[in-house]
């Protein structure tokens, strides 16, 4: 098999590999009059992006000693390692782009027309008066598109305002207008506002993080299981390998005919501006707690009064609509003892194989669950991501090549559950969605207008309720599940609300630190 | 009530009532004859309904897929107007007309003034039209004059005289000035029975038992090709039906369809909605068996579809609206065996045939239709003529 490559961690941005994971983060977009002061203002900002490398280092240093002290989520950034960092990683929207090069453009037409443009396609509502509506975005519609995107992230929350404070200056000492931000932070837990543990499947990504090639950025810890030559290749137990080029323009991508071998970057994706570089979707996604939990239960009581789904809590009920409990555990597993296992191990379509680990631990096959009688089709979990299952997009090698890189976070306050009267509840609260890939339209853009929001796409038992939108012509927004039992007995229910509106967003190309500095020269020295 | 034979597909109701039950009786020979290609204990997960009265009451299952042809995705994978615009072209193969548009959907975008005016889309197989030819050529012309164009004569639709004389599918109606039915030589109505039937087979390859990637089962049991993005998909649900012990067939009335037509994404002039554009012509829309479909301005309105956006874009070619298409066939599953059989080994297929690699077809395609002297793009040439059942 094709040896993976070394991935080039001094130009990569950290927030793409191996990500930021900082606790506290601000989101800021802006705007720019003119090119004029564009250059001097990269030139500050340069040295400060923080690459593969920096965010490597700290990551080894933390997560060490945080297994040592058997410490683990976000009170690791307390230990100590490396503090009060300040980090901050950078993207470029379509129009300013333009205005320097079309290798952006020629490489995603999606970014090219902008996430505006694809409000609709979405599923976002087309109604104005809607909230969702892209006329109503804080950021991100024909009106307010931001030029430049930036990810600042701290190990602690004063450091990070105070720091950003000092970058906000910077932008204004630039003629460059803020239009956008927003403070993000990770909820105890790892958890998102509706109460499920977060982020917790994602890819994991071949290559190595030196140029020897004896470190690979993804730990290998398979000693058997990997024996089928056409079949997945695990890192471990539920933890499929992916070719770097999904992800990062320059590398071997991920092949739709085959596991493990790769294939080529199209001419266009070889390109030097985009090498290291990779496209960013932003979406701030405005949670409605209160209304989850009042129409899921109402939708609980519905299937519960069902004769064949009275034997159903409404936890696991919950558990059905995300595909895993809010402890992270998969639905799948259900009436399986895998408390020791990784809550990545399972699959939709064949039992998982069996695994030996490298230090001879034996993981016991998976039981799948095809039908859907544990995770139904409809479920979030196998809506974005339906592992081992052929879909309507082909084969399940088709399947990866889907997968992308999130890096959401948070924002607003905790919704008090203990007391709904808190005025805190009547406060915004969401998720700053975040995602890496090297195809926006391929990638992101399938997922949501394929799937998530498709009823009987892969399957048909429903919408993704739990972040879906019907933005289909007089349907009003409607969206139903599916339930199945071991009998075949199925039970339809109906949505009328959404959970998550969109209210801002927007495409970005984040490029190499080279790329940055060639965008120096090319503002030096503008071709007339 | 049970099944008392096979209706046309889409429900048309083209033909007297002898000729349905003779399309009926085509359609039962076709079942059959794929029954007993299969391995004896498989015989009865592939079932024949009008045998099995007790299956009106089998689930059904819709199994959907892309509209849009996935090769086209991958040879252009950044370039989506280069995407578009090869889908759209029409190649050769053989000396004749072929659209390379192989998800069992074709289209064909009519212009007027240099600017996109129509697009109609259709998934009727081709057999169902050679049957008309065959049987009553003038229902064949009047169907053509109803959904073609008025001008059309018998003698645009057929060649050669006497015993010689023949439909000739590849007639200009159905490629370069119109479109009646699927040409593409993969996307026929029997090759939709033969790969619901070869599906059914559980099968087992080395220490792999049952076998479930989709590859190995293509491999394995010979059905369908694994470049696009619906045999395999059809194959699979087909196969995962079995292996829960449940027998299948294929839902009356049996046929390709339309699904659905999303309007998401598609943003029309302000006063009209996305429906006033979209049209289903044959089939029906609610039961989601649409055969045919035009998306074209309204009656009376100076509306140019170029006013139209389709995912941000001006709309400019059909296959922007082919990627809003998801089809779908319908799978009838019961309980009609007891035990799930045993797995059959795997029969390597790969092995034994040429497998058109997604490279070989890219490479194939190059040359766009133009006459006899045209190279041949090397894919098999659409079978009508029913000998073997004859």
């Amino acid at each position: 098999m094709k040896t993976e490559p070394y991935l080039e961690i001094d130009e990569i941005q950290g927030n793409i590999l191996p990500g930021f994971r900082m606790p506290n983060q601000h989101l800021i977009g802006c705007k720019i009059a003119s090119l004029v002061n564009l250059s001097g203002f990269l030139t500050y900002i340069l040295p400060l992006i923080t690459t593969m490398r920096e965010a490597l280092s700290y990551k080894e240093e933390r997560v060490s000693l945080a297994k040592q002290l058997n410490i683990r989520g976000i009170a690791s950034f307390q230990l100590p390692v490396q503090q009060d960092l300040f980090w901050i990683n950078m993207g470029f929207g379509n129009k300013l782009l333009r205005k320097l090069t079309t290798d952006a453009d020629n490489a995603d037409n999606s970014f090219k027309v902008g996430l505006a443009a694809r409000s609709q396609l979405l599923g976002d509502s087309s109604d104005p008066l809607n909230e969702g509506n892209k006329k109503n975005w804080i950021v991100g519609n024909e009106q307010n598109e931001a030029d430049l995107f930036f990810i600042t992230a701290s190990d602690n929350a004063p450091n990070l305002k105070d720091r950003t404070s000092e970058l906000k200056a910077k932008l204004s000492e630039f003629d460059i207008k803020i239009i956008y931000e927003e403070t993000g932070g990770r909820l105890e837990g790892d958890k998102e506002h509706f109460g499920f543990k977060d982020g917790i499947s994602q890819p994991s990504i071949r290559g190595y993080t030196d140029e020897d090639k004896t470190i690979p950025l993804t730990e290998r810890n398979v000693f058997k299981g990997n024996d089928d030559p056409t079949g997945a290749e695990y890192a471990a137990p539920g933890k499929m390998l992916i070719w770097p080029g999904q992800f990062v323009f320059g590398y071997d991508k991920q092949s739709p005919d085959h596991f493990r071998t790769p294939e080529n970057p199209s001419e266009i994706e070889k390109k030097p501006f985009l090498k290291n570089g990779s496209f960013l979707i932003f979406r701030s996604l405005k949670q409605d707690v209160e209304s989850f939990y009042g129409s899921t239960h109402v939708m609980y009581e519905q299937l519960n009064a069902t004769e064949g789904f009275r034997h159903i809590d409404y936890n696991t009920f919950l558990a059905k609509v995300v595909g895993r409990f809010k402890n992270g555990q998969p639905v799948v597993w259900t009436e399986q003892n895998r408390s020791q296992d990784d809550f990545n191990n399972f699959n939709f379509n064949a039992n998982t194989p069996e695994f030996t680990l490298s230090d001879g631990t034996v993981i016991h096959p998976v039981r799948s669950d095809q039908q859907g009688l544990k995770c139904p089709a409809f479920a979030h979990i196998r809506k974005v991501n339906p592992r081992d299952l052929p879909t309507d997009l082909g084969k399940e090698t088709d399947s990866v090549t889907f997968r992308i890189i999130r890096r959401g976070i948070p924002f607003g306050k905790p919704y008090n559950y203990a007391d709904k009267h808190d005025p805190i509840n009547r406060a915004e609260r969401g998720l700053l969605f975040l995602s890496y890939q090297t195809s926006i339209e391929r990638q992101f853009e399938r997922l949501v207008s394929k799937w998530i929001n498709e009823p009987s796409r892969p399957t048909n038992m429903g919408y993704d309720i739990l972040v879906g939108q019907n933005g289909e012509e007089d349907e009003n927004g409607v969206k139903w599940c599916r339930f199945i039992n071991e009998f075949g007995q199925t039970k339809e229910l109906k949505l009328e609300k959404s959970f998550v509106t969109p209210t801002g967003g927007g495409y970005f190309f984040c490029p190499s630190i080279n790329t940055i500095k060639s965008i120096i020269q090319i503002l030096h020295n503008p071709v007339v | 009530m049970p099944l008392q034979r096979f209706d046309t597909p889409g429900l048309t109701n083209d033909l007297p009532d002898n000729l349905k039950e003779k399309w009926s009786q085509l359609m039962l020979k076709w079942i059959i004859k794929e029954r007993q290609n299969l391995p004896q204990a498989y015989r009865d997960f592939f079932f024949n309904e009008l045998e099995h009265p007790e299956a009106e009451n089998g689930t059904v299952l819709p199994i959907t897929w892309e509209g849009f042809p996935r090769h086209w995705v991958l040879k252009y994978p950044n370039d989506v107007h280069m995407r578009w615009q090869a889908s759209e072209k029409l190649y050769s193969s053989q000396g004749l007309p072929i659209r390379y548009q192989d998800e069992y959907l074709e289209w064909l975008s009519f212009k007027k003034n240099g600017k996109l005016d129509k697009v109609v889309f259709t998934c009727e197989g081709p057999e169902y039209w050679q049957f008309i030819a065959e049987n009553d050529e003038n229902i064949l012309l009047s169907l053509y004059q109803q959904y073609v164009d008025p001008s059309i004569q018998k003698i645009d639709l057929f060649t050669g005289s006497g015993v010689a004389r023949k439909y000739n599918p590849y007639n200009k109606w159905n490629t370069t000035d119109g479109i009646m039915h699927l040409i593409q030589p993969n996307n026929t109505l029997r090759a939709e029975i033969n790969l619901a039937a070869g599906a059914t087979v559980i099968r087992k390859k080395d220490n792999v038992n049952p076998v479930t990637n989709t590859h190995d089962l293509i491999c394995c049991s010979g059905f369908g090709a694994e470049e696009r993005f619906s045999d395999p998909t059809i194959g699979a649900a087909v196969n995962s039906l079995v292996r829960q012990g449940l027998s299948v067939t294929l839902n009356n009335p049996i046929g390709l369809y339309i699904n659905k037509i999303k309007t998401a994404g598609i943003e029309v002039p302000q006063g009209y909605q996305v429906k006033d554009f979209w049209k289903v012509i044959r089939g029906n829309k609610e039961k989601g068996i649409i055969l045919r479909a035009e998306f074209s301005a309204p009656s009376n309105s100076n509306i140019n579809l170029e006013d139209v956006i389709v995912g941000g874009e001006t709309l400019t070619y059909g296959a922007q609206l082919a990627e809003m298409v998801e089809m779908v066939i319908y799978g009838k599953a019961f309980k009609l065996v007891n035990n799930v059989p045993e797995s059959e080994e795997c029969e390597n297929y790969c092995n034994q045939v040429t497998v058109l690699s997604a490279d070989k077809n890219f490479a194939a395609i190059n040359k766009e239709f133009g006459g006899s002297n045209q190279n041949d793009i090397g894919l098999r040439m659409i079978k009508y003529d029913f000998e073997d059942e004859n």
